[in-house]
């Protein structure tokens, strides 16, 4: 006879029909017995229907429309001034060295201006700006992993898609939770398209996480080589160099350091992957946000 | 309040009636590899297509991450819109609707987390809870044998609200997609990226922690 205590451990397999035979046979024995289970395994029942009962909903009839003037007010002029950055770059290996240069000075030009312009119809709200003013505000930050352990691997394996090539991702927008879909668009900026944001450190503590990174780095064989963009809204973005195999211990490092929350990519790829720059070495931006308190 | 064995085993043949339905619908051909197809080629209509077959079944998992029409309109549409843009990045080795419901589950994840962190559901909750006031204790007579009257209530509908919303983000993932939508477990295996077992363990306290809640709303 099976006890109590082991007895809601089966519940699922034989509320399904998934246990075998024995184990089931031993469970509805114990079921007839015991009262207690009896009545544990009813409340069991009783959730599993209430959660299936719970009343339809359905999107409102507009949905399509609505869905289709958000997405092309994403297609903005933004996204062709990338994309003719994108066909410079590209072209770049096969021009001779002068042109190369002139295109590079453009590009880096252009991405200082995408950079740092703020779409005025953004400004306005006074709540969103461009590329890290507006996730600063709209909670973009704390991507997908806080609630999987930092230690089983998921962060520290899941950037490195074999994705080497600097623009080999699409830019994903993201508009803040509870605001109008009228004005929540957040533009694309160079940092999302060059793989800047790999990593998103939020915590309550930012000076904190900051100061933690650059005292990790040495315990690596890592540098830092990028610190420049500091905002009103108290993100830093900080780009450094490090062994590709030493990532999962600057992620760990920095959680065990009291960054509370670190995102990494979430599953459909809309953090970009770090970039290779050589065989052992990649490069890897980190921002850095405040945590609301 | 009693419910016998008999009248659990019928719920019982009723879940597996609904288990080995969703179960029957799964095999490995995509229905809309010729649409997600036509759509990476640019083609906005094929797009359309897909939004309507799925907008209700993404709707409504946005709707149980969030608990707010308005809410879910949103990230139901921001859903989509992600999906439009990476489909050039889709490269077909999973289902369409498993990636688009990788999406939505991530979408809807963090949007919870960011509203839960602002205290949107637990302000939701009591407010709507402080509303029935004593009727939540004579909710549920003693007498009820009839499970169908009891699942119908409103308060348990509530109360099973109120337990979802309180839910760490992995639990409510996991109970939004298999005993509120209805999908097989070899599916949200797939779209969670974890083993079949770890998706039945987990779903298993999930639900246990649903039930110490409404057990002790509602006893
Ligand atoms: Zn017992």
């Amino acid at each position: 006879m099976m006890d109590c205590e082991r007895i809601a451990d089966y519940f699922r397999a034989v509320y399904e029909g998934d246990s075998d035979a024995q184990t089931g046979k031993m469970v509805k024995d114990h079921l007839k017995s015991c009262a207690a289970c009896r009545e544990e395994f009813k409340w069991y029942g009783v959730t599993i229907q209430a959660l299936a009962n719970l009343e339809q909903v359905a999107p409102p009839n507009d949905f399509l429309k609505q869905l289709n003037a958000r997405i092309d007010k994403n297609s903005s002029i933004f996204q062709s001034i990338i994309s003719q950055i994108k066909n410079l770059m590209n072209a770049i290996p096969t021009a001779p060295v002068p042109v190369g240069a002139v295109s590079l000075a453009f590009v880096t030009f252009c991405a200082f201006l995408v950079y740092n312009y703020t779409p005025p119809e953004l400004s306005q709200g006074g709540k969103s700006g461009l590329s890290l003013n507006s996730n600063a505000q709209n909670g973009a930050i704390a991507v997908d992993s806080a609630s999987r352990p930092v230690d089983s691997g998921m962060v520290a394996s899941a950037p490195f898609s074999p994705q080497t090539a600097p623009f080999s991702h699409a830019y994903v927008p993201y508009d803040g939770p509870g605001r109008s879909s009228s004005v929540a668009w957040r533009f694309p900026t160079v940092a999302d398209e060059i793989g800047a944001d790999n990593l998103t450190v939020e915590s309550p503590q930012m000076d904190l996480a900051l100061k933690s990174l650059k005292e990790i780095l040495p315990d690596i064989q890592g540098k830092l080589i990028d610190e420049k963009f500091r905002n009103a809204f108290g993100e830093a973005l900080v780009g450094v160099i490090i062994p590709s195999s030493r990532y999962g211990d600057l992620t760990s490092a920095l959680v065990n350091y009291g960054a509370i929350e670190v995102g990494a990519k979430s599953l459909e790829s809309d953090s970009p992957a770090p970039t290779k720059v050589d065989s052992r070495n990649v490069r890897l931006y980190i921002r850095f946000t405040q945590a609301p308190k | 309040m009693t419910l016998d064995l008999e009248t659990i085993l019928n719920l019982i043949c009723l879940t597996l009636a609904s288990v080995s339905l969703v179960g029957s619908s799964t095999d490995n051909r995509d229905d809309d590899e010729e649409l997600v197809k036509r759509c990476a080629g640019g083609d906005r209509e094929a797009f359309n297509d897909l939004v309507v077959k799925y907008q209700k079944k993404v709707f409504s998992v946005a709707y149980r991450f969030v608990g707010d029409p308005e809410e879910a309109n949103d990230l139901a549409q921001e859903i989509f819109t992600a999906a439009y843009q990476n489909l050039k990045s889709f490269r077909g080795d999973s289902k369409f609707s498993t990636w688009l419901f990788q999406i939505a589950t991530n979408r809807g994840k963090n949007r919870f987390k960011y509203l839960k962190r602002r205290g949107f559901f637990t302000n939701k909750g009591s407010s709507e809870t402080d509303d029935e006031g004593d009727q939540s204790h004579r909710a549920l007579p003693d007498q009820t044998a009839n499970p169908e009257e009891l699942l119908s209530g409103n308060q348990i509908r509530k109360a099973v609200i109120e337990a979802i919303n309180e839910l760490e983000p992995d639990h409510r993932e996991i109970v939004i997609l298999r005993d509120i939508e209805g999908l097989s477990y070899d599916e949200i295996a797939r779209i969670l990226d974890l083993p079949e077992g770890t998706t039945k363990s987990r779903l298993h306290r999930a639900r246990m922690v649903v039930k110490e809640k409404l057990k002790k709303v509602l006893s």
